[in-house]
């Protein structure tokens, strides 16, 4: 189980806790067929939810609408009352995102990383450095979380995107493919970490390949494929 | 540097960047002089206009491209920047090729110590600047309106009445083709007021107008960032095969290459034309080229005009180094260093035909216009197709050992 140092960042609090509404929302790009067509889903706080279904079926699609990288065609996306297309700022704010796709600054270490996304998001305090450290410990990035990201391999940049997503303390976390490149002993401790996450009242959407893990972690699944 | 995004770049990357930045500058304010030396007031004044004309269609067409899709855009959502630091971060991306786009205006009119020209010629640059990031920033928001049909009813009305007048281009991305001809035509209406006498009014008025757009856009400028790098990026990176109307190159389309580099000069040239829109700059650029010689401009503005198609069109071929396009380590496996420096020789050269026919027309409609002259422009491409072929693969190399050692 993760340490109790790092409990800030998996406990929602029950005022911040809220359901993110998929509306009739289609989406297609520029003139291609639909990709998502339609799609109606209800994710409440205090639940994981895999995306399930074959390549191209949308899950990297549709967590890019949640996540207001792509706006959908048709339909809306609300998290409690916000609509997240129309003021993504507000709503990313309580987002942490994983994407399948790293992206994390290359000169700079995974604990500088975490340290700019504390300062950036408003959670660093004296007991910051303490608990990054525990949250490190948690997603299994040993010593060289010191070194450049630039100089990581795939596995290694997996946990640090894993750290960084968590240590803004988000009421949510969107991750594409979040197991891809890690070993059995990181795989077990980021599963433990979204389940201690999911417990605290955060809301998990993920998709991944990986149904094993799926059905250890979520509560329900949303077929794309279907 | 963006002030949002700390550890994107190394010290030396910024260095060269920095160094690349004010090399074009110099470049740019030595091509400006040239064109404007032995010029008299009015010549002076019209040179200025026909190079912000010239600004302003680079504005029209590479605005869009180079602000969006962010390149960064996963990395932001990391730290989740406030509208304010969103503008900021992508003035900071605008601001230095704005200034870039302002140093012939202002090297041209300063050239001449017309200092009121050079007040009209870098507003009316900056101003335009202002008003294209401002404009684009709304794409997104009007691409899902159309996609939506909430707009684009009339167009598509007309088209449903008679077809030929559809772009060739989907519903969707008629915002961005309608911005690209707003952008131009509000530049270029700056130019003609300034032929009219009346160039730092609208030179102003511009300004004015761009800095209320800015204002306007910056209380939801996340909105407008989001949706319009969606937009963009559906657009650009998610389409799954080239753009309609426009079929990819074939691989027996390159019979002229020779057989051990085709692979990499055709796979190169399908690359490069669907990464940038080269082929409407150079069309735009000859089109500019032959306005020069046809108003009966001066020796140094023919030049110049010639000099910059040369450099622009052949050093676009730097594309082919970036990692999107060949990635260096993966190049240098393929080819040789020589192997290279033909294949992007080569794909530079497909713009010799309609350069050399291009000013074998002028010396065929002007007596001004001798074959000597056509021959030396003609054998000047050909020298810097292969000059920046080679600068470019040296390049290119070099990072690839960096990026190994």
């Amino acid at each position: 189980m993760p340490s109790p140092e790092i409990a800030p960042l998996l406990t929602v609090a029950p005022g911040r806790q809220r359901a993110l509404v998929v509306d009739a929302v289609s989406k297609r790009y520029v003139s291609g067929p639909y990709v998502l067509h339609g799609l109606n889903h209800r994710f409440e706080p205090g639940t994981a939810t895999g995306l399930v279904g074959p390549n191209g079926s949308g899950k990297s699609t549709l967590l890019r609408v949640l996540s207001a990288l792509s706006a959908p065609s048709s339909g809306a996306v609300r998290y409690g009352d916000l609509d997240v297309h129309a003021h993504p700022h507000r709503a990313l704010a309580d987002v942490g995102v994983v994407h399948d796709q790293p992206d994390l600054p290359p000169y700079l270490t995974a604990v500088e990383t975490c340290e700019w996304v504390a300062r950036e998001r408003g959670t660093w305090d004296a007991a910051a450095p303490a608990r990054h450290a525990a949250l490190f410990d948690a997603v299994r990035l040993d010593e060289r979380r010191d070194q450049l990201v630039r100089t990581y391999s795939a596995g290694m940049t997996r946990k640090a995107q894993l750290a960084a997503a968590l240590c803004g303390a988000p009421a949510a976390l969107f991750l594409d493919e979040p197991f891809r490149a890690l070993d059995t002993e990181a795989t077990e401790a980021a599963l433990d970490l979204m389940t201690a996450f999911r417990d605290g009242g955060g809301l998990v959407v993920l998709s991944s390949h990986r149904a094993d893990l799926l059905e250890r972690l979520c509560d329900g699944v949303l077929d794309l494929g279907a | 540097m963006s002030p949002v995004l700390p550890g994107s770049r190394s010290r030396a990357r910024w260095a060269a960047l920095v160094v690349a930045v004010a090399l074009a500058a110099g470049v740019v304010a030595a091509l400006a002089l040239t064109a404007s030396a032995d010029v008299d007031d009015a010549g002076r004044g019209r040179l200025v206009r026909y190079l912000n004309i010239l600004v302003a269609a680079a504005f029209a067409i590479g605005g869009p491209h180079v602000l969006y899709p962010d390149p960064l855009a996963r990395r932001m959502q990391l730290v989740n920047p406030s509208s304010g630091a969103l503008l900021r971060h992508q003035a900071s991306r605008w601001a230095p090729l704005v200034a870039l786009a302002s140093v012939p205006a202002l090297a041209a009119a300063l050239g001449g110590g017309a200092w009121t020209l050079a007040a009209e010629g870098v507003l009316a640059v900056w101003g335009l600047g202002l008003y294209a990031m401002a404009r684009v920033a709304g794409l997104g928001v009007r691409t899902r309106q159309w996609e939506s049909g909430e707009s684009g009813g009339a167009y598509r009305a007309v088209y449903g009445w008679a077809p030929p007048l559809r772009f060739a281009v989907p519903d969707p991305l008629v915002p961005g083709l309608q911005l690209t001809g707003e952008v131009f035509v509000v530049g270029a209406a700056v130019s003609i007021a300034g032929q009219a006498g009346a160039g730092l009014p609208a030179a102003l008025v511009l300004v004015a107008l761009a800095v209320g757009l800015v204002a306007r856009r910056a209380g939801a400028f996340d909105r407008d960032f989001w949706a319009t790098h969606g937009a963009w990026s559906d657009a650009f990176q998610h389409v799954a095969g080239p753009a309609e109307g426009r079929p990819a190159l074939h691989y027996d389309g390159v019979y002229w290459a020779p057989r051990s580099i085709r692979p990499a000069v055709w796979a190169g040239l399908v690359s490069l034309d669907r990464r940038f829109p080269l082929g409407r700059v150079a069309v735009v650029g000859l089109v500019i080229v032959g306005l020069v010689f046809v108003v009966g401009a001066g020796e140094g503005a023919r030049g110049a005009a010639l000099a910059a198609w040369v450099l622009g069109i052949n050093g676009a071929i730097a594309l082919t180094a970036t990692d999107a396009v060949v990635p260096p380590a993966l190049a240098r496996r393929l080819h040789s260093a020589a192997g290279w420096t033909l294949a992007r020789t080569l794909m530079n050269l497909r713009w010799l035909p309609p350069f050399a026919l291009t000013l074998a027309a002028l010396a065929w409609l002007r007596d001004d216009v001798g074959a000597g002259t056509a021959a030396a422009w003609i054998a000047a491409d050909l020298a810097v197709a292969v000059l920046s072929a080679l600068v470019v693969t040296l390049w290119s190399h070099t990072r690839s050992r960096r990026a190994l050692a």
